[in-house]
């Protein structure tokens, strides 16, 4: 059942088997394991069913460090949370990105990516993407025959997303998509406009007592709970629980001063440009296929992280049409359709693709037989670099003075980027450049900013909106918050689920992990509740 | 002339035979007649004998990029080409100006900038 703590005076106390705090990838995910089980569940969210201003607001927030969009603009606070605005460009993490690395500071998870393999399997099925299938032999399947790059230098890499046929990316929307099942849920309750203002634990901060809810402007009252999980997201999963300061003075979990430091970013940015007499065998590999449900572009190969001693970095061709194209005029006028609103400067446009009309006939053939239309003589070709970040302690998630609509310290966000991740960046940049030299298929020129070794660069990039590290995941408590089964050090009916927990984030995209870490979470529970 | 993408299209890249198949090819030849936008490789030369003053020679330069080359109009072409490939495969590459080159090419672009090889 979904109802609204404001109009619910009875949710005022309420006791239950699991309080899953935050509906968006994670929580609704873990939720959706219980349905029809004999555990109630109650699923507490701070917005309501759609986007509403006021409770955004409780995003806003301080940044400090590394220019850093406002914090209410990357994630949204309704049912569903930020995959009502995600792409759904999906991977999982590779093997290294797991694994210790010598050479990247505070890496390695306490599992292995072996064990993510088959929640990754369901991940898939929660996102309603394809089989999970990648790498070679994805390519394979998709019948791709790419240039012969060095595999000891580079790897081909493919991205999935979520899609309809003729309308290109049609990213899930758990709220909306899973609302209905949620709904109907006997045994599950979906409490919107609730926000948590606290977690209290016993005096000796070893279990969650209850959870203290409010909503703005109307009732407050407390979950009782056998397990509880936090799922708010990277930034606000530190938030609360450093907020949750009554018994444990620096924050819950935060005995070690780790709660919010390491926060993460993956890095964006156009590394370079390339110059080729004849893009077709690019266009043909290195771009969409089947209609933009897979992404097809390159990473570092594992040896070469190795040998660099770089992060996990990969790189997306962007082939720009020439604007005078009759291919970038339809691409504009479809895009400003798809947004409902008449093309800009519409008799030009169309006069373009009457101009052009053999190039955006072929374009719309190509979209028609499920290929990515290729764009004729691109008026540049674009490296869109993707980094990981390495950890970086002093990179971190804290409280600000002031305060939000519920009396509650806002966010203060300090990120931090380091040399290590341009040089990651860089190798990037010149692998690419070198492979595709050998290979004849042009020349690279990199961008100055990649090149630059006086901090200088660090705007010239930008954030992904993916928020990770705050929570980091370790075996001991003296390296991470959680560990490796996501329960918080020390506290024990106290999960979290979410990008918090990384202590790596690899390149790639973190909601398919986000959401198979929290189905492996969900699994724990249901053995913790039944042994309980 | 700047140097842009399209001069670096037209001069360093394309005239040196940069292994792009189906390329409009400018003329060269063993006249001197190498590019058909010289400034742009003299651009990208400038900036590799910056970064490398010590090849400021052009004998030396010549020495080693041309030596045993074949004389026949248009071998010469493919003489630079392989040796890029060469360099490609060797990791002979260098970085002029951001522009990630073989060694050979940029070297070539060095002469033109120093004036042994004239448009």
């Amino acid at each position: 059942m979904i109802e609204d703590f404001r109009e619910q005076a009875d949710a005022a106390n309420l006791d239950c088997d699991l309080c899953i705090i935050g509906a968006g990838a994670a929580g609704v995910s873990i939720a959706r394991e219980f349905l029809g089980s004999a555990i109630s569940v109650c699923l507490v969210e701070s917005g309501g069913l759609d986007f509403e201003a006021e409770t955004q607001a409780l995003y806003e927030g301080e940044s400090v460090g590394l220019s850093y969009p406002d914090l209410d603009i990357p994630r949204l606070r309704y049912f569903g949370g930020s995959t009502n605005h995600w792409s759904s460009q999906c991977a999982p993490l590779d093997a290294l990105d797991m694994a210790p690395r010598s050479w990247v500071a505070d890496s390695g998870w306490p599992i292995e990516r072996a064990v993510l393999e088959p929640f990754y399997d369901r991940a898939h099925t929660a996102c309603d993407l394809g089989e999970n299938l990648y790498g070679e032999a994805l390519i394979k399947a998709l019948g791709l025959a790419p240039p012969a790059i060095d595999p000891a230098k580079l790897r081909n890499y493919v991205w999935q997303y979520r899609t309809r046929p003729n309308l290109g990316h049609a990213p899930l929307r758990f709220g909306a998509f899973y609302r209905e099942a949620l709904e109907k849920a006997v045994n599950i309750r979906v409490l919107l406009h609730a926000n948590v203002t606290d977690i209290r634990t016993n005096n000796e901060a070893n279990r969650v007592e209850h959870v203290a809810i409010a909503a703005l402007d109307g009732p407050a009252g407390r979950i009782r709970a056998r397990q509880v999980v936090l799922a708010c997201g990277g930034i606000e999963n530190a938030r609360i629980m450093l907020l949750s300061d009554k018994i444990e003075p620096n924050g819950l979990g935060n005995r070690h001063d780790l709660v919010g430091r390491y926060f993460l970013e993956h890095i964006t940015g156009f590394g370079g440009r390339m110059v080729t007499a004849d893009s077709t065998p690019l266009q043909e590999n290195y771009n969409y296929h089947q209609n933009t449900k897979f992404w097809f572009g390159l990473a570092l190969s594992e040896a070469l992280q190795g040998s660099a001693e770089v992060a996990n970095c990969a790189a997306l061709l962007q082939y720009v049409p020439n604007m005078e194209s009759g291919v970038g005029a339809l691409r504009r006028m479809w895009a400003d359709i798809r947004e409902g609103e008449v093309p800009d400067d519409l008799g030009q446009e169309v006069l373009r693709v009457i101009k052009d009309l053999d190039g955006a006939s072929t374009a719309i053939w190509q979209r028609l037989a499920g290929k990515a239309p290729r764009v004729a003589n691109p008026a540049e070709i674009l490296l869109d670099i993707r980094s990981e970040q390495v950890p970086n302690r002093d990179s971190r998630v804290m409280l600000a003075d002031d305060v939000d609509g519920l009396g509650l310290r806002r966010t203060r966000l300090d990120w931090r980027m380091g040399e290590q991740d341009r040089r990651t960046m860089e190798v990037m940049g010149r692998t690419l450049g070198e492979e595709f030299g050998r290979l004849g298929l042009g020349r690279v020129r990199l961008e100055d900013w990649l090149l630059a070794t006086d901090g200088s660069w660090t705007g010239d990039v930008v954030e992904s909106s993916h928020h990770m590290g705050t929570t980091r995941m370790a075996t001991m408590p003296q390296r991470g918050v959680v560990d490796e089964h996501c329960r918080v050090h020390g506290v024990e009916n106290l999960h979290v689920a979410g990008s918090s927990v990384f202590p790596t984030g690899g390149h790639v995209n973190p909601t398919l992990t986000i959401v198979a870490l929290a189905l492996r979470l969900a699994d724990t529970l249901k053995d913790n509740l039944a042994r309980a | 002339m700047p140097i842009n993408r399209r001069n670096i299209l037209r001069g360093a890249v394309l005239a040196l035979g940069a292994m792009m198949p189906g390329a409009a090819m400018s003329r060269i030849d063993d006249h001197g007649v190498l590019f058909q936008s010289p400034r742009a490789a003299r651009t990208v030369g400038t900036h590799y004998l910056a970064q490398h003053p010590e090849e400021r020679n052009a004998a030396r330069l010549r020495q080693g990029l041309l030596a045993g080359a074949p004389t026949e109009t248009g071998a010469l072409r493919g003489h630079i080409q392989a040796k890029c490939r060469q360099d490609f495969a060797a990791g002979h590459t260098v970085v002029v100006d951001g522009w990630i080159l073989a060694r050979s090419e940029a070297r070539a672009c060095a002469l033109v900038a120093l004036g042994a090889l004239v448009a």
